[in-house]
């Protein structure tokens, strides 16, 4: 009888294959659909403009009240204005601007900036071109902005990274510590937090003229330039700025932040193997699970038997084991599914997992018809594991006639 | 080599909005379609179509009302995008809503079968169309196989198309069903029984049992 069963796996493929069949030969939908939806959200969303017009104007006579208030107030002294140093050539390629609060910019050797504008609480750069590494130091209140063509990245204190292309109009943003905000001339705002990763796409920018090089480059603005705030002076040289690596975004960081396709490549671009030889158990397992999560099973599978033979008999080589099964189990390879589970119980019979390892085998035995083995295992889960989440399974095979 | 210039950029035309693509993960997508921005909208349904598609093909079939139902589920989706809590979670979250509108499809078509019977024959003939699989090469098991999803209740075929067809592991279907795990294995198990019973009966399903037919 137990060899008559039908699997539910062999119907569900069968139907998924006669489906796909269909779908392949059936009319396209996509376009007219996507424009009826876009249609139907370009009206809605002038429905809820009507609203924020209607809402504005009735707060634009509190706002105009509260700003004639504010211009009666008196003014207090604040703290000196940010003031730039001078660029320092750093031996390994590229240039480091420190400034009087603290704050430094590193740019590589292709990079044109310029310091445009200053204040007590920040600067403005504008980046013409080029990869800007920004170490600004937070205070009470910190204003500072990187001008990128029609992108502008407002800071307040953080350590982020612009790479901003101008032939192609595009814009990379990589938050390393705190937020930043990035807007559009189009008004739209994008917020990327710490481990993040911002990818914008205009069109391709004017190159304005190279302007001519300067032997000992020094940040100069004049007055009528600068809009209301007094010019800042280049003063002591910063000899002794070092140069940090250039940062490249942490697959660690991208992967606790969820962004697990980007953090994959990252990885990949540090050497996933070399990683999978280096790292330790603990970040081995996080590299597989990013690897998994970003679709790339095989990667993951690499990862995992590596930790098992690097570190072999230790918590995570039984982890490592209990996520194989998993693998195997979501690709349909149930028997190796099994194994795995069967290998994390003997290496860890009373780990965290073992309930969890022990409910996928009573699916698994329940589902292919082991009628004895799945009463037998669902005894010992009720023992084990009661209010485990097999636990409704478990009684049902348990308590069946 | 780096060079100070005494002025920003020089002011360029705005990027035109027909030509700009929404580029920016989850989070990004999310507030700028909240903002009302057309651009994310659309790469909403670019990144999205593919997957809600094929969801509502293993739920519901082959079916003309296809598109239809996948203009619901993105109207639905862009309308209550502002009740999504954690923006990393976009994606499982428009599966729920595709899950959620093929329920609401399915439940109507159940209702309708019971109004057949002051319909005229024309009308019956479309509808019955859009619930067995049409495929001229489909096998009489796999037609079989279909006909008895048609029969189950709703969460019954909803929890084994998601589980078995589309393949998602018992969590990600608990989600999309927005169920506790063991609802979900409690419907699976009537499922399977529901099959397990025709395929002794039915000789077009004995050629799927271990060993082929007898």
């Amino acid at each position: 009888m137990t060899d008559r069963t039908l699997d539910p796996s062999v119907v569900g493929a069968q139907l998924r294959r006669e489906l796909d069949a269909w779908a392949a030969g059936a009319p396209n939908v996509e376009a007219s659909v996507r424009r009826r939806v876009l249609a139907a959200f370009r009206a809605k969303s002038r429905g809820s403009r009507r609203w924020v017009v209607l809402a504005a104007a009735l707060t634009l006579g509190g706002l105009l009240t509260l700003f004639v208030m504010a211009q009666r107030a008196p003014r207090v002294a604040g703290e000196p204005i940010v003031q730039a140093r001078e660029w320092v050539s750093l031996p390994e390629g590229g240039y480091s601007l420190g400034f009087t609060d603290g704050s430094t910019l590193l740019l590589d050797d292709r990079a044109h900036a310029s310091v445009v504008g200053a204040s007590q609480h920040g600067a403005t750069i504008a980046l013409l071109r080029g990869h800007l590494d920004a170490r600004v130091v937070h205070r009470a209140r910190t204003d500072w902005q990187v001008l990128a063509g029609p992108f502008t990245v407002r800071v307040t204190g953080t350590r982020f990274i612009v790479d901003w292309k101008p032939e192609s109009g595009d814009i990379d943003v990589v938050v390393v510590e705190g937020r930043v905000l990035v807007s559009q001339r189009d008004g739209a705002e994008h917020s990327v937090e710490a481990g993040a990763h911002l990818q914008l796409r205009t069109e391709p920018q004017a190159q304005s003229p190279q302007p001519p090089l300067s032997a000992a480059p020094v940040a100069q603005v004049t007055p009528e330039e600068l809009p209301e705030e007094p010019t800042p002076v280049a003063t002591a040289v910063n000899r002794e700025a070092t140069l940090r690596p250039k940062a490249t975004p942490d697959w660690r960081a991208l992967s606790s932040a969820g962004r697990y396709g980007e953090s994959f490549a990252a990885a990949e671009q540090q050497g996933f193997e070399r990683l999978c030889a280096e790292l330790p158990a603990a970040e081995l397992l996080t590299l597989a699970s990013t690897a998994r999560l970003a679709g790339h099973g095989d990667r993951a599978r690499a990862a995992l038997t590596t930790l098992r033979s690097r570190f072999a008999g230790s918590n995570e080589a039984a982890v490592a084991a209990f996520t194989l099964g998993r693998q195997a189990e979501a690709s349909g390879a149930s028997a190796q599914a099994s194994e795995w589970f069967r290998t994390y119980l003997r290496e860890r019979p009373g780990g965290a997992l073992a309930c969890d390892a022990q409910g996928r085998l009573l699916e698994e035995e329940h589902r292919t018809g082991l009628e004895v083995e799945a009463r037998r295992r669902a005894e010992t889960y009720l023992k084990q594991c009661p209010g485990g989440a097999h636990s409704a399974l478990a009684r049902l095979v348990a308590e069946a006639p | 080599m780096l060079t100070v210039v005494p002025r920003p950029a020089p002011d360029v035309a705005p990027a035109s909005r027909r030509a700009l693509r929404f580029v920016g993960d989850e989070r990004a997508l999310v507030e700028g379609v909240l903002a009302g921005n057309e651009a994310a909208a659309a790469e909403l349904y670019d990144r999205y179509v593919a997957d809600l598609r094929r969801i509502l093909l293993r739920v519901i079939g082959p079916s003309a009302e296809l598109g239809d139902l996948l203009q619901d589920t993105f109207v639905s989706a862009l309308g209550s995008l502002g009740t999504l809590q954690d923006p990393a979670a976009l994606r499982g979250w428009l599966i729920r809503v595709a899950v959620f509108t093929a329920r609401k499809h399915l439940r109507s078509r159940g209702r309708r079968r019971w109004l057949r019977l002051w319909r005229d024959e024309e009308e019956e003939s479309g509808e019955l169309a859009a619930v067995t699989l049409p495929s001229q090469s489909a096998s009489l098991a796999a037609k079989e196989a279909w006909q008895i999803l048609e029969e189950l209740g709703v969460e019954e075929r909803m929890a084994f198309s998601l589980r078995f067809i589309e393949g998602l592991e018992l969590g990600e279907v608990a989600a999309a069903l927005d169920c506790s795990l063991s609802t979900v294995k409690r419907r699976l198990l009537r499922a399977v029984a529901r099959f397990q019973v025709r395929a002794q009966r039915t000789s077009a399903l004995r050629e799927w049992l271990p060993g082929g037919a007898p």
